[in-house]
């Protein structure tokens, strides 16, 4: 019970403290640090699954483009307010209370984890295909349950990792990296060995996936959207811990926006290399794996892809309980783990993570656009830089950002009819335009803009702005 | 919030508002022009990528 008790206080601390504007004396990374550490979160195995679907839409070159280009901007675009970050030491969503609220942060953050939790199944599921194909190597034939059983394993070793505490998942993250570069290094070897590059750059989609190769083309950006998306709930977390404003900056482009993006080309060539051999496309990093490899490759690589997959999950499990438990400081930090642990076992139960990819991950996206998009808007051009820290942390007597019981009505609205606008625009299930305006400028960019513009607009309505600027009095710095 | 959390807010609030502190070094005027040249160059490969 002491124990446990230490590790919920050593967690709250780090919650609640860490929640405190990060002195300059007290950051420790420059440019190089993070963006190491950021790469090396940034290589988790579903890479290559992201990778894997977009080869489904493009040819060889479309697929660069769309997957280094499409990441490379957005990452580019939405980390340009994060200099908040850097400057003052603080996160993202001690900002966005401007935006939402101080209680409609929290709602805001409880959906920004649901939906970003998902991922964590992806690793769960690709944890379960692993063992199952290792097990095969062995000669032992399992029966399709014990996939999913993998899967929950994966989930409870990864829980227990995150419940010992901030000690246990320093030493996780020091072994992860390692891992995944290993399994990089053997997926990349593997993907570009299994049959000749001149067939890798020869392959071309199938036509009846979409109507049309434009169309494709941005099908596939669109997932390379979202990919970048998919970063921008914790992408505040290691600038507010660097020297500079240009090395968090900087730092996060080199990880996001070129480090995974390379991993998804391993991903993608990967699945071209299947098709090419096999005549079919895959999803599932571990049968690609297991089919295009020698038998002691297969062997190394699955093993190293199942050490890294308990560890992203422990690590993902810690990170996202830790942001829960600033939002809700009562809850016990094992409680948040085991919540987000059955959230994802249930993920892997259900089976169809891989199945429903593009879904999963543009569905997500389309909540992270006008979150960002507010950000940006909100960072720029309504409060033009600077907010009221006394009202961002709380501090009795400062209300600014209290609103209405909590909530900014403005914020969310906006919020919504972003979230509504992309899916009018895409079908996210379906994978496919709802508009033909889809095809010039992705729902993406465009929800991006038109969440941005209505709420840049509703500022400038009178009553709304006195609504939304009770902070001006209070800014200091 | 708590009242030591609260302690420890308004203290390092203090200390950026305090005469003389110098922030982090900002985002210098070329990097927002390497910035905006690549959120340029990205978006031009998107578009030419249509046509490749």
């Amino acid at each position: 019970m002491a124990k446990s008790e230490s590790i919920n206080s050593q967690v709250t601390k780090e919650a609640l403290y860490g929640t405190l504007p990060v002195r300059k004396s007290e950051r420790p990374y420059g440019m190089l640090d993070a963006f190491l550490i950021l790469s090396g979160y940034a290589i988790a195995t579903w890479c290559y699954t992201q990778g894997a679907f977009m080869a489904q839409y493009t040819d060889f070159w479309q697929m660069l483009i769309s997957i280094f280009a499409a990441n490379a901007l957005i990452v580019a675009l939405y980390m340009l307010p994060m200099m908040f970050a850097a400057r003052y030491g603080i996160d993202m969503w001690i900002w966005l209370k401007s935006v939402f609220g101080t209680t409609g942060i929290k709602v805001v953050i409880v959906i920004i984890i649901l939906i970003n939790f998902p991922w964590f199944g992806v690793c769960a599921d690709i944890f379960g295909s692993t063992m199952v194909n290792l097990l095969s190597f062995a000669g032992i034939t399992l029966p399709a349950i014990a996939k999913p059983i993998f899967g929950l394993l994966c989930i409870a070793l990864g829980s227990v990792i995150a419940i010992c505490g901030p000690v246990v998942i320093k030493w996780a993250n020091r072994i992860i990296v390692p891992l995944l570069l290993l399994v990089g290094i053997c997926v990349f070897w593997v993907a570009f060995s299994a049959v000749p590059l001149a067939d890798i750059v020869a392959y071309k989609p199938d036509p009846g996936i979409v109507d049309g190769k434009t169309v494709a083309y941005v099908c596939a950006l669109e997932a390379g959207l979202a990919s970048g998306f998919s970063w921008s709930a914790s992408t505040a977390v290691t600038p507010r811990l660097c020297k500079s404003e240009r090395d968090g900056y900087w730092a996060t482009i080199g990880a996001y926006g070129l480090v995974t993006p390379i991993f998804n080309v391993v991903g993608a060539v990967l699945a071209i290399a299947m098709f090419v051999k096999f005549g079919v496309m895959d999803g599932d990093i571990a049968s690609m794996l297991a089919a295009l490899s020698t038998p002691t490759m297969a062997l190394l690589t699955l093993a190293l892809v199942v050490l890294a997959n308990i560890c992203t999950h422990g690590t993902g499990a810690y990170m996202w309980s830790v942001v829960l438990k600033s939002a809700f400081p009562k809850a016990k930090f094992s409680w948040l783990v085991i919540a987000l642990g059955l959230y994802s076992g249930l993920i892997v139960i259900w089976g169809k993570i891989l199945d429903y990819f593009g879904a999963m991950i543009t569905l997500s996206t389309f909540i992270y656009v006008p979150v960002m998009a507010l950000l940006f808007v909100d960072y720029f051009w309504v409060r033009n830089r600077k907010i009221s820290l006394r009202s961002a942390y709380e501090i009795t007597g400062h209300t600014a950002y209290r609103y209405t019981g909590g909530f900014n009505w403005v914020g969310l609205l906006c919020v919504i009819l972003g979230c509504v606008f992309c899916n009018v625009v895409f079908d996210a299930i379906n994978y496919s335009a709802n508009l033909a305006i889809f095809n010039y400028c992705t729902a993406s960019l465009l929800g991006f803009v038109f969440t941005g513009v209505v709420y840049y607009g509703l500022s400038k309505v009178p009553s709304i702005s006195t609504y939304l600027l009770k902070d001006r009095s209070e800014v200091t710095v | 919030m708590d009242k030591e959390f609260e302690e420890e807010a308004l203290r390092r609030i203090g200390e950026m508002e305090a005469e003389g502190y110098e922030f982090p070094e900002a985002f210098r005027k070329t990097d927002w022009i390497w910035a905006w040249v690549l959120i340029g160059a990205m978006a031009l490969l998107m578009i030419l990528g249509a046509f490749v």
